[in-house]
């Protein structure tokens, strides 16, 4: 009886019904609670790059993140599209396109007290490392060219040599107060050298590099100088 | 990828809950019998999450969870399951279950479901779930089977526990408290690479297994 | 001598067993085995091979041929950290060999002080006698290490390799992989910044001061050189790299004094010739294939791939690894086509490591190890063919 072929047919469909099902309840109930988690997590990225988040709450967090961070879409010349909402923009699929036709995400961080200025504006990079995909977010000083703090994300560069970009707080620190722009905007982006251990303290777009890391370091100033080029009109625009 | 042990369960009548058959089904295989370090199984999930203890602790948790209720569901279908689909079947059920840890872990713990990503996904592909499915479950009764995969499950958790609390104390330098209140250093040192990657993990497996070895005793099977 | 003699016989019932030291036999055996040529050899009658080659003489001529790469290594040790501080005193100064004393002395005694208390532990534990094979391998280990590698890791890696590498397999002459090259890759993985980039190969060289090798800035060179001139591009020249002027591990940089030692291995039957011309034939034939693909325009822009042929056999450690490290006969290939096999792939390998994976510019030790790992294999299907080619002939 247990080979007869419409058995079998009965059998298939009956289990794979059942275990929809239940699937369906599961993920129906559970939604909420993911998506809620999504968002936090990107919130914790954002603001990571301004301010020190470690001793923050969850409700702190999302606290300054509904007081002070707004989200807006730009195009390549710096114009802003209200008619774009942030979850209709992924920054990876982005950068399958020319830096001219991108819709790009930026985050404008509002000052603490004076809710009408912008304190800095945060925008997300993505690029690729040595193994696989890195990205980040880099903050921006409401002057557009300096930059305030980065966090950088990886999925598997070398623990101790590349990985430092995300293990290491050293390397976060090397960026700040770098410049992304020249003087008239002109896209220079900062770069990290090939060894470590030399003072670029005078020099506003050249940080200090990573030991046997050169290929991620590679990776994430074709990262910058990349995105550098793409939030430049934007930038220009504010001054 | 998968080998199977045959072990046979001869019928009885009515026996407790917890006879000592059913016990050694429960410890055996967190010793003499276990999954990864004596049956070889699951060592692909064994190397990659084991940076670190939390992560172990909760992929150990999942597997236990997916083994047991699997040997149990598909025990209860044996007698209905028609042989020619029995491994679709297998695999529907388990991934049934799979698909419940992965979507619970990203509603409670966000965290460690980006951390171990993929790997909850490859419970289903783990080897040790499909071996006491074949080798178990299908030829004995639910409790007993329920009994054998908490049991292989412990056995995989123990050692993933193990692995993973070594390489984060030489890989990062950190211990499963870190961060917490109780968080203690024993010594500094320089963190060793290696420990982060899994080829750290292949290590520890190995020599763990020597261990158990040389204390177990061991005889080369003969051919 | 006789009194000496006489003396270890006197003292001897004590280790023996049942005497008050017999748990360290093995140490007892070890000292008098190192002091005079054993007892136990071949009978005086009979169809024996009777020489006096045995393990200890094989190891000790290795140690030998090792000399001229360990005496240009201290010199160059001593050359390019003066060098860097900007004095030039030329290469054959006291001064050069004392700082390279400085610096190699401490390795080499801690890598033989922690391989010999391992194998003399394990002896105790397993009853067997202390094997000679650290000997060489306790050579090797500081040999392969940048000069300013922390005597700890030196340490540690020696025990790793010992015991992971060789205890946990049965001993000397059951390890699948060449022990001081385990040892190495240890350190590589574990604590990669003391074992790649720029700062490691100087011992004590000023902040700023690029201690790059050859390797390093030709896998870094972004384009290639348009009018043919390579020594922009790799930083040292032909010579320099031939002689052995310019930074590295230890006895790796001179490969005029890895061929001297290759030629006392050959001399002395110790060392297999074939294992060392295959490696590189190997070498050379992946470059010629490389430079052919840039011919043909693939992959123009890659100065590593364009760079000529025989720039692969004298940068790094490629003429130390298949000299001194291929032709380790333990984890080796045995049969004899099988070495030429093994030689070649090692080659081959190697190259494809250093251009293709960009943050190993050094393959020859991962080439290595590999085709120690690969060796049991050609060996069976190169036994397999000969019982079949057989076979056939039977019929």
């Amino acid at each position: 009886m247990r080979n007869k072929n419409s058995y079998i047919i009965i059998y298939t469909v009956a289990l794979c019904v059942i275990a929809a099902s239940v699937l369906a309840v599961v993920k129906q109930s559970l939604t909420e609670r993911q998506d809620e988690n999504i968002a936090y997590d990107n919130k914790k990225k954002i603001l990571n790059t301004v301010m020190d988040i470690t001793v923050l709450s969850k409700a702190q967090v999302d606290e300054i993140y509904a007081n002070r961070v707004r989200p807006m879409i730009i195009d390549f010349k710096g114009v802003i599209q209200t008619d774009l909402k942030l979850k209709d923009v992924d920054v990876v699929k982005q950068k399958a396109l020319k830096v001219e036709e991108r819709m790009l995400p930026i985050y404008r961080i509002l000052d603490e007290k004076d809710s009408t200025k912008n304190s800095y504006y945060v925008f997300p990079t993505s690029g690729s490392g040595l193994w696989d995909k890195i990205s980040s977010f880099v903050a921006m000083e409401s002057d557009g060219k300096t930059i305030k703090g980065v966090s950088f994300s990886h999925v598997g560069e070398t623990p101790g040599l590349g990985a430092r970009i995300k293990s290491d707080a050293k390397i976060r620190l090397r960026y700040e107060n770098k410049k992304m722009y020249a003087d008239e905007f002109e896209p220079v982006a900062v770069y990290m050298v090939k060894s470590e251990g030399g003072d670029y303290s005078d020099d506003p777009h050249t940080v200090d590099g990573m030991s046997g890391a050169t290929l991620t370091a590679n990776g994430v100033n074709d990262m910058l100088k990349e995105y550098s080029l793409a939030y430049q009109n934007f930038f220009k625009s504010l001054n | 990828m998968s080998t199977e042990t045959a072990v046979v369960i001869e019928k009885k009548e009515r026996e407790p809950l917890f006879s000592k058959k059913n016990r050694k089904l429960l410890v055996d295989p967190i010793d003499s019998d276990n999954p990864i370090t004596v049956q070889v199984l699951g060592i692909c999930s064994a190397l990659a999450v084991t940076v670190q203890t939390w992560p172990s602790i909760v992929m150990s948790i999942g597997v236990i969870f997916v083994a047991a209720f699997s040997n149990l569901i598909i025990s209860l279908l044996r007698n209905t399951i028609p042989p020619r689909i029995r491994i679709i079947v297998q695999l529907v059920v388990v991934s049934l279950f799979v698909q419940i840890v992965s979507e619970i872990l990203k509603a409670y713990i966000y965290d460690i479901y980006l951390e171990l990503s993929v790997f909850i996904g490859l419970i289903i592909t783990n080897c040790i779930i499909m071996g006491r499915l074949e080798a178990f479950a299908l030829a004995n009764k639910p409790w007993p089977s329920f009994l054998d995969g908490i049991g292989n499950g412990l056995g995989y958790g123990a050692i993933l526990i193990a692995v993973g609390l070594i390489r984060e104390y030489f890989g990062t330098g950190g211990t499963l408290f870190s961060g917490t209140p109780i968080e203690f250093t024993m010594f500094t040192f320089p963190s060793v690479g290696i420990m982060a990657m899994p080829a750290g993990a292949c290590i520890i497996v190995g020599l763990l297994i020597w261990a158990q070895r040389a204390r177990n005793g061991y005889a080369e099977e003969s051919n | 001598m006789k009194g000496l003699r006489s003396f270890l016989d006197r003292i001897k019932p004590t280790f023996q067993e049942g005497g008050n030291l017999s748990m360290l036999h093995s140490t007892f055996d070890a000292i008098e085995t190192l002091l005079f040529v054993p007892g136990h050899s071949a009978p005086a009658k009979g169809a024996h091979i009777r020489d006096g080659i045995d393990l200890k003489r094989t190891m000790i001529t290795v140690i030998v041929a090792m000399m001229p790469v360990l005496i240009w290594g201290l010199f160059n040790v001593g050359y390019q950290h003066y060098l860097s501080l900007g004095v030039n005193e030329g290469f054959a100064t006291m001064n050069n060999m004392l700082f390279g004393l400085s610096k190699s002395l401490p390795i080499i005694a801690v890598s033989y002080g922690a391989g010999l208390g391992c194998e003399f532990l394990f002896a105790q534990f397993r009853k067997h006698p202390v094997n000679e094979g650290f000997l060489v391998t306790g050579m090797l280990i500081p040999l392969c290490m940048p000069p300013d590698v922390p005597l700890w890791m030196v340490a540690l890696a020696t025990i790793f390799a010992v015991i992971i590498g060789k205890e946990a397999f049965g001993g000397t002459g059951m390890n699948p992989l060449n022990p001081a090259l385990l040892a190495r890759a240890f350190i590589f993985f574990a604590y990669p910044g003391s074992m790649t980039g720029e700062n490691v190969w100087i011992a004590d060289k000023p902040d700023g001061y690029s201690g790059a090798t050859s390797l390093s800035n030709l896998s870094a060179a972004e384009s290639v050189p348009v009018d043919g001139n390579w020594l922009n591009v790799s930083g040292w020249s032909v010579g320099d790299m031939f002689l052995g002027f310019e930074p590295g591990s230890l006895g790796e940089t001179s490969v005029l004094m890895c061929l001297i030692g290759g030629v006392i291995l050959f001399a002395t039957g110790v060392g297999n010739w074939k294992i060392m011309v295959a490696t590189f034939v190997g070498g050379l034939g992946g470059g010629l294939i490389l430079n052919g693909l840039v011919a043909m325009g693939i992959g123009a822009d890659n100065a590593f791939m364009a760079v000529p042929a025989y720039y692969h056999l004298l940068m790094g450690g490629f003429a130390f690894g298949a000299i001194y490290m291929a032709t380790d006969p333990v984890s080796a290939a045995q049969t004899e086509r099988g070495k030429w096999i093994y030689g070649i792939m090692i080659g081959l390998v190697c190259i494809v490591i250093r251009v293709f994976n960009g943050a190993y510019p050094e393959g020859m030790m991962l080439a290595i190890l590999i085709m120690n790992v690969s060796a049991p294999l050609i060996d069976y299907y190169q036994v397999q063919s000969n019982i079949k080619r057989r076979l056939a002939r039977a019929k």
